[in-house]
């Protein structure tokens, strides 16, 4: 029942013209991605318990995995802070977007390589609906700062069907943790710019 | 008789001048230094001389026993840190010094104590360090900070000795730090490391300038004021949340009230006319853990300034009135519950105090304890 509930922040799109405070819009991403936040860990131990030796081996951590399809969320301190409010949220958006659609790639893996496993699939079900959650509240706010929302793009490009067992796994692996990282970095911008377009 | 005399005389004379000048023209040579482990057993040989050659040692300028000396050799057994000082032997019946030990007992080092923190997240953290039991020798420390595979510069605290700092480059980095420290002197090493990620050592100081004032009229209020740490370097977007604590002085039991903006804060709760006893703690809204607590504020709720008493203003006493005064009962009687309603008469002043303690007590609930 939860993601259904963030789903309804998606808004239709508004009038450019039109100046809106963006502090409300703001303030729901906001506490969206707190919510999501709860949640970031849980994902990934679970995928990582359903995946077996190495990837359910305790402490099992492979951080120089990535993939080159999805930003990293990971950004020098200067760099993060002197972002300008368009270009921190296109940031965001971009990752988000590459995530959902990464998260959908991930649960038809997962449906292939775990069939009969229903907690993990829902877990990734519902951080995939977040995500789409949070970018209609993006497209919010950018809308009431009066910036572009930039269009939606495949981020997956050609996925080589030939993938491995192991690949697939490694790839749901960064996935989801990169998922919880860009979720930190979500908090943290957006609480930046909730101190900045205060209600 | 005459003779004898001035020929002892001459011979001191020129033995003296001997000693001046062997101590002026052979050079003194720097004490050998030697570290030798505590509750061991040390044997000093006095230089190149003869093993069963006639010497006398002594430390620190007082000569030793000769019980303790194994041919020229003076051999000590258990060494406790008193056995430290200067040692120095000599050629008995002379002056000439033949040779010096500088002996330092210690310890060699258990393995150190090492963590690190972040007061100022995200700009850096620093790690301090410390052996858990003294060596008493002088000891070298060597720091280095490796996150993921690259190396990190660690600089040395300018007042502290046991710390260094190290500036933050990744903000949401996955990589997490290793920082290694290694301690060595003369009797031995050793050596610890830890591994963390960035967001998990995250600590701030405690709020500053924690102030508690009375609020006018208000006699259960107290207002609270604080500012958020000035080590803490960007509150804005990194915003920091805080968990207030109060009690009155008199009570053990700690309120708790944890907020999430403003560094002000209302106790709406106080019992009146109790000094409290206000303490701020802080923490980053997402990361890390809680801070120390603050310097302590104390204040007392405002109370109404007690009426003067004149004698035209002063009140008949009526069984309403809660400042009458509490005059004794003309004859010592068990209360009787049938009396309490009669009204008036030399009993009632007895039972006007009770109300008003038990609507203090009332509002109080945990703590039945404050009848005073």
């Amino acid at each position: 029942p939860a993601p259904i509930c963030f789903l309804g922040l998606l808004l239709p799109p508004l009038n450019p013209a039109a100046p809106i405070s963006p502090a409300e819009p703001i303030s729901q991403a906001y506490s969206l991605a707190l919510y999501m936040q709860k949640n970031t860990s849980t994902l990934l131990q679970t995928y990582l318990q359903y995946q077996g030796s190495p990837f359910s081996d305790p402490g099992f951590s492979a951080p120089e995995l990535q993939l080159s399809s999805l930003p990293p969320a990971a950004v020098s301190f200067k760099t993060w802070h002197a972002l300008e409010d368009g270009e921190r949220l296109n940031r965001a958006q971009g990752a988000f977007l590459a995530l959902t659609q990464h998260l959908q790639l991930v649960g038809d893996d997962q449906n292939d390589l775990n069939p009969g496993s229903p907690i993990l699939l829902a877990q990734l079900g519902a951080a995939r609906l977040r995500a789409q959650g949070l970018l209609g509240n993006m497209a919010a706010i950018m809308a009431a700062l009066g910036l572009p929302v930039p269009p939606e793009e495949d981020t997956l490009g050609v996925v080589p069907f030939g993938a491995s067992a192991f690949e697939r796994k490694c790839r749901g692996y960064v996935v989801t943790r990169e998922y919880g990282h860009w979720t930190d970095r979500a908090v943290r911008d957006l609480a930046l710019l909730k101190a900045k377009y205060p209600a | 008789m005459a003779a004898p005399v001035p020929w002892a005389c001459c011979a001191v004379l020129a033995a003296a001048a001997a000693v001046v000048y062997t101590q002026r023209h052979s050079p003194q040579e720097a004490p050998h230094v030697q570290y030798e482990r505590l509750g061991s057993d040390v044997t000093l040989p006095c230089g190149t001389a003869n093993w069963d050659a006639a010497v006398t040692w002594r430390v620190n300028g007082t000569d030793l026993t000769p019980d303790l000396l194994n041919g020229s050799q003076l051999v000590l057994r258990g060494l406790e840190l008193g056995h430290s000082g200067l040692y120095a032997c000599f050629p008995r019946d002379s002056w000439h010094l033949h040779h010096q030990v500088l002996l330092h007992v210690g310890l060699p080092p258990r393995e150190p104590v090492l963590s690190c923190r972040s007061n100022t997240y995200p700009k850096g953290f620093y790690c301090s360090w410390h052996l858990p039991t003294p060596t008493y020798i002088p000891n070298i420390f060597n720091v280095t900070v490796l996150h993921g595979s690259k190396s990190m510069v660690c600089e040395k605290d300018p007042a502290l000795k046991n710390r260094c700092h190290i500036r933050y480059m990744h903000l949401f980095s996955t990589i997490k730090y290793k920082v290694s420290i290694s301690v060595s002197n003369a009797l031995g090493h050793n050596a610890t490391a830890i591994t963390f990620d960035e967001f998990t050592i995250v600590k701030p100081d405690p709020p500053e300038n924690v102030v508690a004032r009375p609020v006018p009229s208000n006699p259960r209020r107290l207002e609270v004021t604080w500012q958020t740490p000035s080590t803490w370097p960007d509150p804005e977007s990194f915003p920091l949340k805080f968990f207030l604590r109060y009690r009155p002085l008199i009570l053990d039991q700690w309120q708790h009230v944890e907020l999430s903006d403003g560094t002000a804060h209302t106790i709406t709760d106080a019992y009146a006319g109790k000094e409290y006893i206000i303490q701020v703690a802080a923490k980053d809204n997402e990361i890390g853990t809680w801070s120390d607590w603050s310097v302590a504020a104390h204040a007392t709720p405002w109370t109404e300034e007690p009426r003067h008493l004149t004698t035209e203003a002063q009140t008949p006493e009526t069984t309403t009135s809660t400042t009458s005064s509490l005059a004794p009962p003309p004859t010592t009687k068990i209360c009787d519950p049938g009396e309490l309603g009669s009204g008036g008469g030399p009993s009632a002043p007895f039972v006007i105090g009770v109300p008003v303690i038990l609507a203090l007590a009332a509002a109080a609930a945990p703590a039945s304890s404050l009848l005073i």
